[in-house]
């Protein structure tokens, strides 16, 4: 595994760890509310009925107390509100199942699934007394309390996760791709090297293996180059300021002459030596795709950097991999910063980069700034 | 001799690939896009095709699904497991890992040569006939007793002809990796292998490195 899948890996699961651990933290305390409001509220009830069932049995005559307790107790038949009373074995019951909670105690038991809260309770006269009340409203309020938290707790992290996947990811590619292509120049100098070490060849090929040593050697300096910008792009993170955009395109002018610019928006905020640097780049491959003497037009248009060549333009493959430099292989190695730099410079912009072929066949690299903050 | 088709996209690899097969004594057609691979494929046969796994126009893979019946060695980027496991799922013969080392390469390629039965049968040089699969040598018609160690060392120099193998490659090539003899075993073997087949001028020691079969 590489090293930033790593780094992702972990701090997503530290990250995921936190959220939870915070979700839990503000849940909690909202689910022992719901379940105190609820055995308070029971509790209140259940003195309430006794109570009152207490009165109405002293005023009963004396051996009528059981029917007028069983008239009293039968009126809540239907309210979701079980009743118990027992003394002696003798008693009633509206129960469904078995409870059996020494008197003082409260809380819920669940049967078949159900929630219930009961009280059990000992009356002044003797009687053992149980109230048990159905709580499926508040089993409910639980559940859903529960699974919202989860529910955001899930939601939240998967978009942390996505978030730092992105950032992790587009910080790391253009690096291990850098890496990647100085493989080839090194299995190529490796090679020749032991070509020439080990092969009894004669001068041609001796001459060619040499070259090619020399020429690869070349290109791998071209990639540490490239590094090494790509790590000053990275690390140094210039503010941005205002750039003046005809100053920027008369300076590239000097160095391209066949270039011709018109601007329609003079100033734009960001990092004058990395768009600079950007510019010089695409103007750079459009004269090299031109034939000699042609122009190459420069625009700027509100929130639009445009180049346009007259060359012959690219190939599918090319534009597809000028477009997604981390997609596709690189069809043919050139010197200069390379299209990865390009599209990071415009990133760091928040702008894009994009190629398309122009009217003529020839190119047309469009860099959009998105941003409010560079526009 | 071999027919090997190089599909590598960088030139200066398959050059590089195409010099030292060459120079072992295959044949080598160079292709630098998967397109052009497939059309060299379908015009003609080959023994074992060398494939790069990235190319620019396609994936090697796609290149390996549309050339069947070639013997396929892969070339793909250290630990890149995912393409080693693809790669023998679709009935690649082995993989090489860039950066490779040269004689490594060429043991490599006559390995998947010899398990497909397309290596050569027979190699003459001089007034020495060798065959390889009945394992016999004749210098002037006569038949040349060797030992299997000689026939062996024989075979893989003949093999990498052209090119240097240094006593350490060649202890791990013919006497297995297992063996723990000490180069003076292969000097006292090269002595013998020149003297039965009067070798002198055509196995030549090379300063400091080991020695190499020169036709």
């Amino acid at each position: 595994m590489k090293l930033w899948q790593k780094t992702y890996l972990l701090s997503t699961l530290l990250c995921a760890l936190i959220l939870y651990g915070c979700m839990f933290g503000v849940t909690a305390p909202a689910l022992s509310v719901t379940v105190k409001g609820a055995t308070d509220a029971a509790l209140r009830e259940e003195r309430v009925i006794a109570g009152t069932l207490e009165r109405t049995m002293d005023q009963a005559p004396e051996g009528r107390q059981l029917p007028v307790m069983q008239t009293f107790l039968e009126y809540y038949a239907g309210t979701g509100l079980y009743f118990e009373a027992r003394q002696d074995g003798a008693g009633y019951s509206s129960l469904t199942f078995a409870v059996d909670k020494a008197p003082g105690t409260l809380g819920f038991l669940r049967d078949q699934g159900r929630l219930y809260l009961f009280v059990s309770d000992k009356l002044p006269s003797g009687y053992d007394f149980l109230y048990l009340k159905d709580a499926a409203a508040t089993d409910a309020l639980l559940k859903r309390q529960v699974t919202a938290a989860a529910l955001t707790g899930t939601l939240v992290a998967l978009l942390m996760a996505a978030a730092l996947y992105i950032l992790l990811y587009r910080v790391n590619l253009p690096v291990s791709r850098l890496a990647h292509e100085m493989r080839t120049p090194l299995t190529a100098m490796k090679g020749y090297a032991e070509t020439l070490r080990d092969a009894k060849l004669n001068e041609e090929q001796r001459y060619m293996a040499a070259s090619y040593i020399a020429e690869e050697s070349t290109r791998l300096s071209d990639i540490s180059a490239r590094l090494l910008t790509l790590h000053n792009a990275k690390e140094e993170a210039t503010p941005f300021g205002p750039v003046d955009v005809e100053e920027l395109f008369d300076h590239i002018q000097q160095t391209y002459p066949t270039v011709t610019y018109e601007v329609h928006w003079p100033t734009i905020f960001g990092d004058r030596a990395m768009l600079s640097s950007l510019l010089n780049n695409l103007v750079d491959n459009a004269v090299k795709a031109s034939p000699a003497g042609a122009p190459v037009e420069l625009r700027a248009a509100p929130n639009v950097l445009a180049v346009m060549d007259h060359g012959s333009g690219m190939s599918d493959e090319a534009l597809n991999y000028v477009n997604h430099p981390s997609k596709f292989k690189k069809l043919h190695s050139s010197g200069g910063l390379g299209v990865p730099l390009c599209h990071q410079i415009a990133q760091a912009h928040g702008a894009k980069l994009t190629y398309a072929r122009g009217a003529d066949g020839g190119t047309v690299a469009t860099v959009t700034f998105y941003n409010s903050l560079t526009s | 001799m071999a027919k090997i088709l190089i599909v590598e996209d960088e030139k200066a690899i398959n050059d590089l690939l195409k010099l030292n097969l060459e120079m072992v004594g295959h044949q080598c057609v160079p292709a630098l896009t998967g397109r052009d691979a497939i059309r060299a494929a379908g015009e003609q046969g080959f023994d074992l095709m060398l494939l790069d796994v990235m190319l620019p126009d396609m994936e090697g893979f796609a290149v390996m699904e549309k050339v069947r019946d070639v013997p396929t060695i892969f070339l793909t980027a250290r630990g890149a497991t995912t393409d080693k496991v693809r790669g023998f799922g679709l009935g690649a013969d082995d993989y090489i890992v860039k950066p490779f080392e040269v004689a490594e390469l060429l043991v490599r390629v006559q390995a998947v040569l010899r398990r497909t039965h397309r290596e050569e049968k027979e190699y003459t040089i001089g007034d020495l006939t060798i065959r390889w699969d009945a394992h016999e040598v004749f210098q002037n018609g006569e038949r040349v007793e060797l030992t299997p160690q000689e026939f062996t060392l024989l075979h893989i120099l003949i093999e990498n002809r052209n090119v240097c193998l240094s006593r350490q490659k060649l202890l791990s090539e013919a006497w297995g990796t297992d063996f723990l003899g000490e180069s003076r075993t292969v000097d006292v073997h090269i002595q013998k292998l020149r003297r039965k087949l009067k070798l002198e001028d055509h196995i030549k020691t090379i300063y400091k490195n080991g020695y190499r079969f020169e036709e």
